[in-house]
């Protein structure tokens, strides 16, 4: 077999000609600023950018492909009607996240059986810790974590909720805050150690 | 000043949560010296990270061609609108947005351990040899290239202090110094990387096709059939980016990209098995006695010969850490009911 030689290619590579690459907009909030005043470069980087964690989010949130579909169209065709209204920000995910989260409750409220919280939701933000072996610096051993695992099954919806928003999002107790419409930060992180007191004494 | 002390803490912990997900050098040198000063509060540290890592969310993949439906949908809706001049309004004060979060730092970034493995069609071993590669064709002014023929593996330290491990049949490419905004090298074959954290220059190893593109830790990738090209992610989250797509992988999975068609799949791996040749463990699953034959050479760099094998099948299973070939061989020919002599760099199977 003749050996093929290995032609890079750059992909992600900034193209000077295209408009459409991340390099148009210095940061995220003068790409959110111009989809604001129409431009359609904006809107694109937004989207390619947020689609794939967004999904994930809903998905995480109600695990059905096409409720999630339906509630990301409605809600971009909504931001692109709305452009001109929207407000500043500076946290672009955080803004598509509630406004995600919100058509879902509000979907899933038509649902037979209303589910208008996702406390009603007891498969919400499903997850597990991994028996990886390849972690750097493992101490944990299996047992444990199979301990851990059962422990993590015992978990609220909500307190799921916090540490996707938490460990996966990197969100902080201020956006969770408003996020989980809890009263004070200083409610929202008691939720958050209340989970981690759990998970811990059952190591 | 918020105390640490148990677990929680820890996790609680915003700059540490920070710290672990998406590192960067000042994070580095805070809980550095933080460790310093406060040791007796590593144990617990390590503990924490390890679960913070270990921290594993179903997060699948949109179904391909979600994507590019709802942006066609969206546009689509778009026109519409825009010839009914009076949209209607109903939701304008739902979309209400509160600007009150100032201060807010970067978005998710997070460190990935990732594992690739391009081009295993079935068993890891390859029979891709790549010592038909012309000399002139390789050297390049102000790169190194590094390559290995069957039966060997390198270890070596990039100038970044980046650690590779590199199998057999397998070459890397990579400037004798990177430069200031990436790191980016090729590779035919077979590594292992544990990559220097440097969030300034992004790690990038391009292959045929794909390039996959990680801030830090470890990985090991692996393109030994043309065309093929598997990326399996063990924790974290990497993109792996080809000409028609940008696809972040989550941990667990892998994305099975074939390069001639330009589609991809994404499933689920076993890390010990794609890690073996790392830790020096041969194993076969269900192979056949080609793919046993092709593989032993592949490993050992030698020869093999078969004889009255007409009619032989096999289907074989078996792992074998740090055996020599006469030790796998012995044991096989138990299991198989063969004869065998080794000559040097020759070893002949006789049924």
């Amino acid at each position: 077999m003749p050996a093929k030689r290995i032609s890079p290619v750059y992909l992600t590579k900034e193209e000077p000609n295209s408009s459409l690459t991340c390099s148009s907009f210095s940061s995220e909030i003068a790409a959110w600023d111009a989809f604001r005043q129409g431009n359609e470069s904006a809107f694109i980087f937004i989207y390619e950018k947020y689609f794939e964690v967004m999904y994930a989010y809903g998905f995480s949130i109600v695990a059905d492909p096409y409720l999630v579909k339906d509630a990301l169209q409605d809600l971009f065709v909504e931001l692109r009607e709305r452009r001109g209204n929207l407000g500043q920000t500076d946290a672009i995910k955080f803004y598509l996240f509630k406004c995600l989260k919100r058509r879902l409750i509000r979907e899933l409220a038509k649902w037979p059986g209303k589910r208008e919280s996702l406390e009603d939701l007891p498969l919400s933000f499903q997850f597990t810790l991994s028996y990886e072996a390849q972690l750097i610096d493992r101490q944990l051993s299996e047992e444990k974590i199979a301990k851990l695992n059962i422990a993590v099954s015992g978990l609220s919806p909500r307190q799921r909720e916090i540490i996707y928003y938490s460990f996966y999002e990197g969100f902080t107790y201020r956006q969770i805050q408003d996020m989980m419409g809890l009263e004070s930060q200083q409610a929202t992180r008691n939720l958050m150690y209340k989970a981690m007191q759990y998970l811990r004494k059952c190591i | 000043m918020k105390t640490l002390n148990n677990i929680e803490d820890f996790l609680c912990h915003p700059e540490f949560v920070r710290w672990v997900k998406q590192p960067d050098k000042e994070l580095d040198s805070y809980w550095e010296q933080w460790i310093k000063a406060n040791p007796e509060l590593f144990p617990t540290m390590r503990l924490a990270r390890e679960m913070l890592l270990r921290t594993s969310f179903n997060t699948p993949l949109s179904p391909v061609g979600f994507k590019q439906q709802v942006l066609q949908e969206v546009l689509r809706q778009r026109e519409k609108k825009a010839k009914q001049p009076v949209a209607d309004k109903k939701e304008k004060k739902k979309f209400g947005y509160r600007n009150f979060w100032n201060g807010l730092g970067q978005m998710n970034r997070v460190a990935a351990i990732l594992l690739f493995s391009l081009g295993m069609g079935g068993l890891f071993s390859p029979i891709n040899k790549m010592n038909s590669l012309v000399e002139e064709e390789i050297e390049e002014a102000a790169t190194v290239l590094k390559r290995t023929g069957a039966g060997e593996k390198l270890q070596l330290t990039l100038g970044d202090g980046t650690k590779v491990w590199l199998n057999s049949s397998s070459q890397l490419e990579f400037p004798k110094k990177f430069s200031n905004n990436e790191r980016s090298l090729h590779l035919i074959g077979e590594a292992y990387f544990e990559v220097k954290r440097d969030s300034l220059r992004p790690f990038k190893v391009n292959t045929d096709g794909l390039m996959t593109t990680v801030l830090g830790t470890s990985f090991n990738i692996n393109t030994k059939v043309l065309g093929k090209i598997k990326v399996s992610l063990v924790s974290g989250k990497v993109e792996v980016s080809s000409s028609e797509t940008n696809t972040p992988l989550l941990p667990g999975e892998m994305l099975d990209y074939d390069g001639l068609k330009e589609t991809h799949t994404i499933g689920a791996f076993d890390v010990a098995k794609v890690l073996a040749w790392k830790e020096g463990v041969l194993r076969f699953q269900k192979s056949t006695l080609p793919q046993v034959k092709a593989a032993l050479e592949e490993w050992f760099g030698v020869k093999i010969k078969l004889q009255n094998a007409n009619g032989v099948t096999w289907e074989f299973s078996g792992t074998y850490p740090q055996q020599t070939l006469e030790e796998v061989l012995e044991s096989m020919s138990y299991i198989k009911g063969f004869d065998y002599r080794i000559n040097g760099k020759e070893a002949i199977i006789k049924f």
